[in-house]
């Protein structure tokens, strides 16, 4: 059989001349394949690479939804647990403030009377302060000057057995 | 000569229980002490500062306010603090800015009655100070006696 040189493209011989004609003429044709063939190929490669195809865990329209209610109210629920334990945090650090403490600063000094004399004379009449354990000082259930005079006297208490 | 005698003697008892006594009694006088604060050329508008006598026999007998006008008024103070040698006293005012002193400001005058001799002495410690908006201010405390 004669070699072909390597930079030769052009056929040599009769049964290569007849190969590359035979070759070009399906191509130009197209090449078609079976269904049947194509679905046997498939067959064979799903089985390959997953031999256990009923483990499959193979959701449903129903099963989808009803995952994705079941993380919105899984979200829903985490999120009405932080929220309340924030609330509870708060609640619990404004009872830990002693009443008259306005500034929160841990001690009743003339400051505290002072500002919330401040407060009193810039808040309107028709919208007093919201009474709290702290600023209702007397527990009279409003907060007014004698609120503020209450918690300067405080502030001026000796302590007791002082001389 | 006789009957002089014993009058003599009872003057002479009278005269010794009194002078006796004379020397037994302290001696009590009266003092006012002013309280000035200051500030410098910041307004104050709040403080509150707290005095004990720290030697001599001082009773506290009677607090007024100080010269100006937001502090005229007697300041906040316990009446535990009447007969007693220490307070704490404290005032604010809510006035504007341009109403508020500066300097040195007379905040308060403390009358004491003072027992005995020793001349007496405090121990002054001005916890607040502090200008319109409450932010402190840096003020020093002064203490003048034998004023009134």
């Amino acid at each position: 059989m004669e070699e072909m040189p390597l930079n030769d493209l052009e056929p040599k011989g009769e049964k290569l001349q007849q190969l590359h004609k035979d070759l070009s003429a399906a191509t130009r044709a197209g090449i078609t394949i079976p269904q049947e063939l194509n679905d046997a190929i498939l067959k064979r490669a799903q089985e390959a690479f997953d031999p256990n195809p009923s483990k499959q865990l193979r959701l449903g329209k129903p099963a989808a939804w009803i995952a994705v209610a079941a993380s919105l109210t899984l979200i829903i629920w985490i999120s009405d647990v932080i929220r309340s334990a924030i609330t509870t945090s708060q609640q619990a650090t404004t009872a830990a403030i002693m009443p008259g403490d306005i500034d929160r600063n841990g001690k009743v000094d003339i400051l505290d009377a002072f500002k919330l004399a401040r407060v009193l004379d810039n808040t309107a009449a028709s919208s007093p302060p919201t009474t709290t354990h702290i600023n209702d000082f007397n527990t009279d259930g409003t907060v007014d000057s004698l609120d503020v005079n209450a918690i300067a006297m405080q502030a001026v208490a000796l302590p007791q057995g002082a001389s | 000569m006789r009957k002089l005698s014993p009058i003599v003697i009872v003057a002479a008892l009278l005269v010794t229980a009194v002078c006796a006594q004379d020397d037994a009694a302290p001696t009590v006088r009266f003092d006012a002490v002013d309280v000035f604060v200051l500030t410098g050329d910041e307004p104050i508008a709040a403080y509150q500062l707290d005095i004990k006598a720290a030697k001599g026999i001082v009773t506290i007998v009677g607090i007024e306010g100080g010269d100006a006008d937001v502090f005229a008024a007697p300041p906040f103070y316990d009446p535990l603090a009447i007969q007693n040698d220490r307070v704490i006293i404290a005032y604010f005012s809510t006035a504007n800015v341009d109403a508020l002193p500066s300097g040195k400001v007379r905040i308060a005058t403390i009358h004491v009655q003072i027992t005995g001799d020793v001349v007496p002495e405090y121990d002054a410690k001005l916890t607040v100070a502090a200008t319109v908006d409450g932010k402190p201010i840096d003020a020093e405390l002064l203490l003048e006696t034998g004023t009134k």
